[in-house]
């Protein structure tokens, strides 16, 4: 049985908007009332202190709560009411979900303070962005029903769009005109898959259901329990995994992420790598594998294959980029490619692999996006050649930065290792040539990091502006070491990080092994035979 | 008394009360004469809009709950537009009292429409409906485009009117009878009399409910015409229409499809005519919305767009889709009126606001009615949390339900090019402001419609997520009961 006793997610998904609607109504009151509004300074204050307590909240309620060897969804919390649609609010959390919210809502407060020199006007409307923008994320990933998920993940577009055409630099209208319209096709494509998930449900059992935990609601049926043929399974897969290579973003649906990365003030473009990169991969991990799992089975070969040429794509893209945060956004690019194909191998270790990248990566990242807004900050600029030998007048930004490339380029005991390592374990089981293109790819994305590195901040400074930069602030140092703590944490003591992710990734597996339709050679399935859970993650444990 | 004569009685004690109090302002009072008088009679008008809700709610009342529902609907509607004509009337443009009356008289005929079981009084209903909104659309005689589109406004009624009067003379000619009720029930000797009429009944009732192809006249009219006559149009005609609608449709489908030459077998094909006409509707009125540059002809041919939904909710016309449609009517009626408030706000005090790119600034210089206009437009364009999503949502599930994969996938498709086209405005209001323009507060009865669309787009697009449904719930059962009623009284 669920335990609905605890409603921990819904206050942690519900504290930022509700923080955000507080302000609001004060604000109203107060100019309703003729008196002076709150200072600005105010608003940012209480915006931090509420991102920040969320934060303080998921360690200490969710994070330290967790029992990592409970096999399946932990504080589960239903809100709301169906009428017929099937629509409600109901939360959960597995090690998966437990690590992105955990990561989303450390990074908030990061992207927020990140952001405080470039937010000058309207400060008022962007702390409330900032705040809803955490409360889409966070539901997002705390969401176990697939219309909630939706909801959470068509309303976060709204902050983005907000914060990038209000905030941004230039060539922002664009830029948000562009994920504005691919983010849509993103959202008709989920639309699409719940209205037949609907109909399938009404069908087979007379209720209209979204929920992904059987016994969550009254008449105990789930989306689990909907019998989908193969032929729907492969249209509604395809659908699903469009959507969400949208958002991840997969080539060649990418084409929005540089520009928006470009012109995104550098909190958003923290947020955009990290809490809703996430949310594309939760949509694929938690709904589309679980829920369509013979197509997903068939698609495995396409699905690597796309995501290698992914890699390579960006990867060469990103060598020719003369711009740092262009340049950044293809490495993601790439990566995100090579998260598609970890997940496409269906092993233990394959996703195991991709859901530690999406986390070590999208934080190291989104420090590159944060080191680079300090340097344009200072320099005003973030084309590559006006740098060079910036070691010398700022260290300590240096030494962050090789610590997040270093990170990204799979370098042992940093966090970005782990991820490759996984990935590279899961695809020699099952895609063994691809993964010699992948290690390949991967050397090209080490190369032109490496030279990013040492034409930004190693050899002689010729640009006279350069001299007089000055160094990272306390305030800076303090949030990249925040940052950098997770990433060295993860590559030198992963186990935390995978003994919460690997029943996660093991209840995927078992959850596809019970949904796919038998097949006459049990060798052609490269889903790894789970009967019993527990006994495989003890096993996985003891390889380990 | 009959509900329906309410309104009508009101728009006669409206013009008695202005022929006693008519007194002769200099022209600097005008202005402020007008507006008084605006007051007095808007709530004149007001009260005996309330009379009319009341009577509707009285236990002895003959009419059946669908009737209750559409007359509640138009007659709520029109609180909103007599308190938005108050900015007109403020603005010095027309004397109030004439206007004040051919609302009510409109909202008369509305309602004598929303109950007729007789094609007769149908038809004599919508020309009491029309005619006093053909007036009002020209109103404004200074601009050129509001006697235009008042004008092509009443062609184009004159066409539906011809149409469906054709279509009842088949009709009586092939049955003996205008009765709706019997309509349905009846076979005839005379199969060809009885496909045309049944077939020019609903092409007037398409036309006059602006379905594609009959469209090519809406978004002047909402050019043209004063954003008070605009919202009467989309809330209150066009729902009136697509009531009416229903109701012959269920009527209708109770014909017989075995009996050769009976009703069943005409209508058994209306459903195609239907999905056709919604599906270019709605296609052609969000792809048309992409290209516009003025705000009015946008939001007038994203209101083409949302008439295609509406023939969709209709296609198979089931208890499912009716309730989907009522909830469509209500979701665009309040997400229209909520955008052309805003703009007739922005327009009268401090900016011309007539194209996209006017908008620049606002989310800077009037935050509030900047998100409420983002508010209204994603509504419109049906945006996940508002009430205008939950709307599409239920058509969609009812097209779903009956088997229309691809209507469902063309409603999605239209979708998105909707909220591509509301994209548009939305980015220019985060543009940053020259600085050039004057910021001002609403005025009071302004604010009011604001708030009162504001809250409805929010409340239920989320109520049916989040636990706070005690309201919604109420509403939805209403207007379950309502259509159920179409069935029991058919």
């Amino acid at each position: 049985m669920m335990d609905f006793s605890n409603n921990v997610l819904v206050l942690i998904v519900a504290a930022p908007a509700g923080a955000a609607i507080f302000l609001l109504v004060t604000g109203v009151l107060l100019n309703f009332l003729g008196l002076r509004a709150l200072p600005e300074v105010v608003w940012r204050g209480v915006g931090l202190a509420t991102t920040l307590a969320t934060f303080v909240f998921v360690v200490f309620a969710l994070v330290l709560a967790f029992d990592p060897e409970k096999i399946g969804l932990q504080h589960v919390a239903a809100v709301g009411w169906g009428r017929g649609v099937g629509a409600r609010m109901l939360f959960g959390v597995d090690g998966i979900g437990l690590c992105f919210i955990a990561t989303t809502a450390g990074l908030v407060p990061v992207a927020m303070l990140s952001s405080r020199n470039e937010v000058r006007d309207s400060v008022r409307s962007w702390v409330v962005t900032c705040l809803l923008l955490e409360s889409c994320l966070l539901g997002a990933l705390a969401s176990v029903n697939f219309l909630s998920f939706i909801f959470f993940w068509a309303t976060s577009l709204i902050p983005v769009l907000l914060w990038m055409g209000r905030w941004g630099g230039r060539g922002r209208a664009r830029a948000a005109a562009r994920v504005w319209t691919i983010e849509l096709i993103g959202l008709a494509g989920l639309l699409f898959v719940a209205f037949i998930l609907r109909e399938a449900s009404l069908d087979q059992f007379g209720v209209a259901t979204f929920d992904m935990i059987s016994g969550a609601s009254r008449d105990g049926i789930s989306l689990l329990d909907v019998e989908i043929g193969r032929a729907d399974q492969t249209m509604l897969f395809v659908v699903l995994a469009i959507a969400m290579a949208t958002r991840l973003p997969l080539a060649p649906l990418h084409f929005w992420l540089p520009d928006a990365h470009a012109s995104a003030p550098t909190g958003l473009s923290i947020l955009l790598t990290t809490g809703f990169v996430q949310t594309a991969a939760i949509g694929i991990l938690r709904y589309a594998l679980p829920l369509f799992p013979d197509a997903a089975e068939a698609a495995g070969p396409v699905l690597s294959l796309v995501g290698i040429i992914a890699l390579v794509y960006a990867s060469l893209i990103a060598l020719v980029q003369k711009e740092l945060k262009r340049l950044v956004a293809y490495t993601w690019i790439g990566y995100a490619g090579f998260v598609v194909f970890g997940i496409s191998t269906l092993n233990v270790q394959g996703l195991t692999g991709a859901v530690v990248q999406l986390l070590t990566h999208g934080v190291a990242t989104a420090a590159l996006f944060m080191l680079i807004g300090v340097l344009a900050a200072r320099r005003g600029t973030t084309e590559v050649s006006a740098f060079g030998g910036l070691a010398k007048p700022m260290p300590v930004c240096a030494f962050f930065f090789a610590v997040m490339v270093f990170s990204l380029i799979g370098l042992p005991l940093l966090g970005g290792f782990v991820g490759d390592l996984f990935v590279l374990l899961g695809s020699l089981e099952t895609r063994r040539e691809l993964s010699v293109v992948a290690l390949m790819a991967m050397v090209v994305a080490a190369s032109y990091l490496l030279w990013v590195q040492r034409r930004v901040f190693l050899g002689p400074i010729d640009e006279p502006a350069n001299r007089g930069l000055i160094d990272l602030d306390r305030i800076e140092r303090g949030v990249l070491l925040a940052m950098t703590i997770p990433i060295v944490f993860v590559g030198v003591y992963p186990n935390p990080v995978l003994r919460r992710v690997e029943p996660a990734v093991l209840e995927i597996l078992a959850q596809m092994e019970s949904r796919a339709t038998p097949q006459d050679s049990p060798e052609s399935s490269p889903v790894v035979e789970l009967v019993d859970v527990p006994g495989a993650l003890h096993s996985a444990r003891g390889r380990r | 008394m009959n509900p329906a004569f309410i309104p009508a009685l009101g728009a006669l004690v409206v013009l008695a009360v202005d022929l006693a109090a008519r007194s002769r302002p200099s022209d600097e009072e005008v202005a402020r004469a007008n507006a008084l008088s605006g007051i007095r009679l808007v709530s004149v008008a007001g009260l005996s809009l309330l009379a009319g809700l009341i009577a509707l709610r009285r236990p002895d009342s003959s009419l059946d709950a669908f009737s209750i529902v559409g007359i509640s609907f138009v007659m709520a509607a029109g609180f909103l537009v007599l308190c938005l004509s108050l900015t007109h009337f403020g603005m010095a443009r027309s004397r109030p009292a004439e206007p004040i009356a051919l609302i009510l008289f409109s909202l008369s005929g509305m309602a004598a429409a929303i109950m007729a079981d007789h094609l007769l009084g149908l038809m004599i209903a919508m020309e009491l409906a029309w005619l006093p909104v053909i007036a009002l659309i020209s109103i404004d005689s200074r601009r050129l485009s509001s006697s235009e589109s008042s004008l092509k406004a009443f062609f184009a009624h004159a066409f539906a009117s011809l149409i469906f009067a054709h279509g009842v003379a088949f009709l009586y000619g092939a049955t003996g009878s205008l009765d709706l009720s019997s309509l349905g029930m009846g076979s005839t000797d005379r199969p060809l009399l009885l496909n045309v009429g049944v077939t020019l009944v609903l092409t007037g009732l398409l036309a006059r409910a602006v379905v594609a192809p009959f469209h090519p006249w809406s978004p002047d009219v909402h050019e043209g015409a004063p954003s008070f006559v605009t919202i009467h149009i989309v809330t209150g005609l066009q729902a009136t229409t697509f009531l009416v609608l229903l109701r012959v449709l269920h009527a209708l489908a109770l014909g017989d499809a075995s009996v050769s030459g009976g009703l069943g077998e005409i209508t058994s094909r209306v459903p195609i005519l239907l999905a056709v006409l919604g599906t270019l509707g709605l296609i052609w009125g969000h792809a048309m919305a992409l290209v516009q540059v003025g705000l009015r002809r946008l939001v007038g041919w994203l209101g083409v767009g949302q008439v295609g939904f509406f023939a969709l909710a209709l296609v198979d016309a089931t208890q499912e889709g009716g309730e989907a449609l009522l909830l469509a009517l209500f979701a665009a009626g309040v997400s229209a009126a909520g955008v052309l408030a805003i703009l007739s706000s922005l327009s009268h005090h401090e900016r011309a606001c007539e194209h996209v790119g006017d908008l620049s600034g606002m989310m800077q210089e009037s935050p509030i009615r900047a998100a409420l206009l983002a508010l209204f437009f994603l509504s419109l364009g049906g945006f996940p949390g508002t009430v205008g999503f939950v709307a599409r949502v239920e058509i969609l599930a009812a097209l779903e339900h009956g088997g229309h994969r691809y209507l469902l996938m063309a409603g999605l498709a239209a979708t998105v090019l909707a909220l591509i086209a509301t994209g548009r405005p939305l980015l220019a209001m985060l543009r940053r402001s020259d600085g050039g323009a004057v910021s001002s507060r609403a005025l009071s009865n302004e604010q009011l419609v604001l708030a009162i669309c504001g809250v409805s787009i929010l409340y239920f697009g989320l109520a049916p997520i989040l636990n706070m449904g005690t309201v919604a719930d109420g509403l939805f059962e209403w207007i379950d009961t309502g259509v159920a009623s179409l069935r029991v009284g058919g």
